[in-house]
């Protein structure tokens, strides 16, 4: 008698699980792993991106997106005149204010170059092969230390913004300053950055050693 | 490493895994990547073969050393390590969700019965064996309970012997009866774990259900790292 009832009990249990399972298989919303970008929340149906069984193909994306005439898209958008590889980039359902779009640089053509796309803050100085010391996963140089105070040769890799080029600048310059010391503020070279600027932070500038011919630390702190 | 410690290593790992994932380890979209459906597969094929133990205890009679308990335990916590990984600790789609609240109570059910229960029956058992020896020494002495009782009313204080024997007469029926007492209560608390088994087989039966659906609509909806 009480194994009967046992095996009544977990025939029941069974029967409830697969009608639970398979409600739960057919409604699209328990399986959506979170919202849609802003971009995308509008749309109708699963279905819209998701091809059954087969999942989210590059034609469900260019069903909507037109990428046919490369030419006519931002230069940043260029390469998806590829028409493929949609799902290597973009992933969606990360929330409607989150990015879609992690570029997967690995995809690119090696002939192009990062400066084809991205800003150079290096103005072309080291050059435009940006691998020997960038990675594409990290971008920030590992072990890369700023050169002590006493460094002069700031010029080697930042550039006098257009300002410092003027005359007009020098010549507030002096007007700002003691005009009895107009003589040796001549003497000043453009790179010579470290006279009024000092390392931790550039728009921090050392006055009272302006005019001196060795940094002295950073008594003007 | 013996068979014990194994499995107590493995709860450890577990414990780790699933309180420290949740600092160190969230990932929207780890659990879509190939790794994280590798490692997906491999904790529900390696539970599949948690499953092996119950088949062969209940359908082949299979029991003991042909068919051991921590092996069992040993599958099972290391299919729930590899879930928990897999699981990325998000817990956006309530198929996902529901997955690893089914493989969490799963576990928690198995630790109630590899414990507690164990512990419940080991504790019944020493004490109906004390019960036993208590009970067996006290009909030993039912001469000297006879004097105790023809001496009750009676300044017993007067022979030291017959107050000896008394006392300790007095002492091993407050003895039996505190034995019982204990007994009576781990025998409820053991009919209560009875029905754990039951729990612990529904509980899987509910994970066996939730990993089909999840493994269904992971497929259905599209495996992001396949071409």
């Amino acid at each position: 008698m009480d194994s009967l009832r046992t095996v009544l009990l977990y025939s029941l249990a069974a029967i409830i699980l697969i009608i639970f399972g398979g409600w739960l298989f057919y409604n699209e919303e328990a399986a959506n792993p979170g919202p849609l970008s802003s971009a995308h929340e509008d749309s109708a149906n699963c279905q819209d991106c998701h091809e059954p069984w087969r999942g989210v193909s590059d034609d469900r994306c260019l069903e909507c997106h037109d990428f046919s005439e490369p030419s006519e898209l931002k230069s940043g958008l260029r390469f998806h005149g590829a028409h493929k590889f949609c799902t290597k980039c973009h992933f969606e359902h990360q929330g409607s204010d989150a990015s879609i779009s992690i570029v997967d640089h690995t995809l690119f053509n090696p002939n192009l170059q990062c400066t084809q796309c991205h800003f150079d803050p290096h103005k072309g100085l080291f050059g435009f092969d940006c691998r020997q010391c960038h990675r594409i996963k990290t971008w920030t140089v590992k072990g890369f230390r700023h050169p002590k105070d006493e460094d002069r040769e700031c010029y080697r890799c930042h550039r006098p913004p257009q300002s410092h080029l003027n005359e007009r600048f020098w010549s507030k310059i002096l007007e700002t300053h003691d005009m009895s010391i107009g003589k040796e503020a001549q003497r000043i070279d453009v790179k010579d950055c470290w006279r009024c600027h000092i390392v931790h932070k550039w728009a921090h500038l050392r006055m009272e050693h302006l005019f001196q011919d060795e940094p002295k630390g950073n008594s003007d702190d | 490493m013996k068979s014990k410690q194994k499995v107590d290593a493995l709860l450890a790992i577990f414990f780790v895994l699933l309180v420290l994932g949740f600092l160190l380890h969230q990932s929207q979209t780890f659990a879509g990547s190939l790794p994280g459906h590798i490692l997906g597969i491999a904790g529900a094929v390696i539970i599949g073969l948690a499953l092996v133990y119950p088949i062969r205890k209940r359908i082949f009679g299979k029991k003991g050393k042909a068919n051991p308990l921590n092996r069992h335990i040993i599958y099972g916590l290391t299919g729930a390590s590899l879930g928990t990984v897999h699981s990325a600790h998000k817990f956006s789609s309530a198929i996902g969700a529901l997955t690893f609240l089914a493989l969490l109570l799963v576990v928690l059910s198995g630790i109630v019965g590899r414990f507690l229960y164990r512990n419940v029956n080991r504790q019944l058992r020493e004490q109906k064996k004390d019960l036993n020896l208590l009970k067996n020494h006290f009909k030993a002495m039912k001469q000297h309970i006879a004097d105790c009782l023809l001496e009750t009313g009676r300044h017993i204080e007067e022979d030291d012997a017959v107050k000896r024997n008394c006392r300790e007469i007095l002492d091993q029926a407050y003895g039996i009866a505190e034995l019982e007492m204990s007994i009576n209560v781990f025998e409820k608390t053991k009919a209560l774990f009875s029905k754990w088994l039951h729990v612990h087989y529904m509980l899987t039966f509910f994970l066996v259900t939730m990993l089909v659906v999840h493994i269904l609509a992971a497929i259905y909806y599209g495996l992001r790292w396949i071409p």
